[in-house]
């Protein structure tokens, strides 16, 4: 009965198989960062995360706790009284691995809404802290020596691997966006600012360019070689709706207006070979984008609520051909056909002797349809998606979605 | 007079104590419920919530008066003058924080009702120099207070004079999200909860951001109106939800220490 089920849907041009859950873990607390996973030393994988009750938690493959790692700053009655309990130690900054110190494993750098920096080593032992005046929003980068994160103390800072001061960038806002670099003769480091303002520094903290959206900016700018001709564009979303993709010397290339906020980071991806990357991003106005290189969109999947988890793309069958992997905050994780599906906008057949819409001129000049997402599986969580990251793991592939109750489920592909 | 259905008739009612007003929305404002109170300079916004908090105390409830503008000496001299007898409840000031554990004993030991006023004019001076870190928020200080308060006694009714005040003193850069999570912490605590808020001379909206008007569950609306080169304030319920209520205007008087609702929206006959 199966083989004549997948006969049939392979026939009709359906996907076999199913999303499944592997296992979940409950952190007890409101998550509030994207859990993120990582080979922490050799054929290790770890699955890290932070908790509105100021934990780190490093999980393995098999969702065992290998450690925690519990926030404890002291505050006297009357500092006490100004904090939110529930909220004052979340770690909003998804933490970073990084091996700082060259012993082979990988720390894990992360900041908290008390505004301290911390450095753990690959075993959950501190190994520095570093305080600002601002809470720490922003997931560090490990670049040239230097662990380089934002405060909403309106500064950039750079320390060294020790948990010193090396520079600090003063912006006109807060910084919640993870800042990004091209590496290089002329390197860069590119951040966005809770004022809109995109800045882009050399590696000694000099500003280099800054160019300016109308709203905050949460996401990670993405850097790549969209057009292919071996020049990087920083790709960036923004709270005033639009995607903004600028060149290396902070020059607008094009714009994208959606209908929603942009909060999370794009996906930069050759979906068709043609050299060129697709850009593949959410929005808080419910959709999936998939855009060209040169900003005309290719597709749209509307979910039913926003879309803040940053869209992932992996080749989730193992069929040769690459999916979208986005979670929703309608609960859902979605994976979509990179291509999308042509739909077309009248009856085939039919059309000639009905009635069409519109002008004459309009009928025979315009496109027969259009392109929109299309959907290969779906599977409903329990909550609010708020990030999700990828695990090529030694058993199958795994999507690990963080949900903002706390779960976080890790998703398989399951060819039966 | 608004009649009373049969399922509000079993909700427990908190009176405004307007003689002639409380009648017309079925005995009062329906308890947990968050009520906006409008007015411009000089409505009595603040007077009408004490006139609440007081009888309610006299009745033997707990009740917290947060003051982010006025200091507590100006508003106990300025209902003193009105003629409440201060005497009759347990009037607690929280003027430093670090006290709080005590005060609330105090609250507890008491055998009648508790009018606490928190003055936090006189709480910025104790901090001043104190770093409050990142995080720290005079949202949050509301807040603590309001959970202690709770957790250790049996608070019933809040007022907070006044929102215009809090936005102030508290960021409000995303004033629909963050309003929508105090509205929903007060509803969480349970508490019977007036908000003073200041309208604009021009009376064009209820409130600074006006999404507080959809989250509050009740609106009371006060106004001063000239006639004949006379000045009369005037209240009406603009919204009261779970209530069957007449929204006409009403004069608003104060006379021998009562607030009075008159006339019923007419305008005095020459």
């Amino acid at each position: 009965m199966g083989v004549i089920k997948n006969t049939i849907k392979k026939l009709s041009g359906k996907r076999l198989g199913k999303i499944e859950k592997i296992w979940v873990f409950d952190a007890s607390s409101s998550l509030s960062c994207s859990p993120i996973a990582d080979e922490i030393s050799k054929d290790h994988f770890g699955i890290i995360f932070g908790t509105q009750d100021g934990k780190i938690y490093l999980l393995n493959e098999d969702a065992k706790i290998e450690w925690f790692y519990s926030i404890k700053e002291k505050v006297d009655e009357i500092q006490q009284m100004f904090l939110d309990e529930e909220t004052a130690k979340g770690i909003y900054s998804s933490p970073t691995f990084a091996d700082i110190n060259n012993d082979g494993k990988k720390e894990i750098l992360f900041g908290s809404d008390m505004g301290i920096f911390y450095a753990l080593n690959s075993s959950g032992k501190l190994l520095w802290k570093f305080k600002t005046e601002g809470e720490i929003r922003s997931s560090p980068i490990f670049f040239n020596n230097m662990i380089i994160f934002g405060s909403n103390d309106k500064r950039l800072y750079a320390l060294n691997t020790k948990g010193k001061l090396v520079w600090k960038f003063n912006a006109n806002s807060g910084i919640e966006s993870d800042p990004s670099f091209i590496k290089g003769n002329k390197s860069q480091i590119i951040f966005g600012c809770n004022d809109g303002m995109i800045y882009s520094l050399n590696s000694k903290g000099k500003l280099n360019w800054q160019f300016k959206t109308k709203g905050k900016i949460t996401a990670k700018p993405i850097i790549g070689d969209i057009y292919g001709k071996k020049k990087n564009y920083i790709v960036v979303g923004s709270a005033d709706n639009k995607l903004y993709v600028l060149n290396e010397k902070g020059k607008l290339e094009w714009s994208y207006e959606t209908e929603g906020r942009i909060c999370s980071q794009a996906c930069l991806v050759d979906i068709n070979n043609d050299g060129k990357l697709e850009i593949i991003f959410g929005s808080c106005d419910d959709n999936v984008y998939c855009l060209s290189s040169s900003g005309s969109k290719i597709w749209s999947y509307e979910t039913d609520f926003w879309i803040v988890a940053s869209p992932i793309v992996v080749d989730i069958d193992n069929d040769g051909r690459l999916e979208v992997v986005a979670g929703s905050y309608d609960g859902s994780v979605y994976v979509l056909d990179t291509e999308g599906s042509f739909l077309l906008d009248y009856m085939p057949g039919i059309s000639g002797i009905t009635q069409q819409p519109g002008h004459y001129e309009d009928i025979i000049t315009r496109q027969p349809g259009n392109y929109i997402g299309k959907k290969i599986w779906e599977y409903k969580t329990e909550g609010m998606i708020i990030g999700s990251t990828f695990i090529n793991g030694k058993k199958a592939k795994q999507i690990i979605v963080g949900i903002k109750n706390g779960k976080i489920d890790n998703l398989s592909y399951n060819k039966e | 007079m608004a009649k009373k259905s049969e399922k509000n008739e079993k909700m427990e009612r908190i009176k405004l104590y307007i003689d002639g007003f409380d009648q017309q929305m079925e005995g009062g404002i329906p308890k947990g419920h968050v009520t906006l109170i409008c007015g411009t300079a000089g409505t009595m916004k603040s007077s009408l919530a004490f006139n609440v908090l007081y009888n309610e105390a006299l009745n033997g409830k707990t009740c917290l008066y947060v003051s982010l503008e006025q200091s507590e000496k100006s508003l106990l001299e300025h209902v003193e003058n009105m003629g409440y007898d201060l005497s009759k409840i347990n009037l607690v000031t929280i003027s430093d924080i670090s006290k709080l554990n005590s005060d609330i004993s105090s609250i507890k030991s008491s055998k009648v009702g508790s009018v606490i006023i928190s003055d936090l004019g006189s709480i910025r001076k104790q901090v001043r120099g104190t770093k409050i870190g990142p995080s720290g928020d005079w949202l949050n200080v509301i807040k603590n207070i309001i959970k202690k308060l709770k957790e250790k006694t049996e608070c019933d009714l809040f007022v907070l004079d006044s929102l215009s005040a809090l936005y102030v003193l508290s960021s409000f850069d995303d004033p629909r999200t963050k309003l929508f999570y105090i509205f929903e912490f007060l509803r969480d605590m349970g508490l019977t909860t007036f908000l003073i808020s200041e309208m604009p001379l021009n009376k064009s909206k209820y409130s600074e951001y006006e999404v507080e008007d959809y989250l509050a569950d009740g609106i009371i609306l006060i106004q001063l109106t000239e006639r004949f080169r006379k000045v009369v304030r005037e209240v009406s319920v603009v919204k009261m939800r779970s209530t069957n209520c007449n929204t006409d205007v009403f004069t608003l008087e104060y006379r021998n220490k009562k607030f009075y609702a008159t006339q019923g929206g007419k305008p005095p006959i020459v």
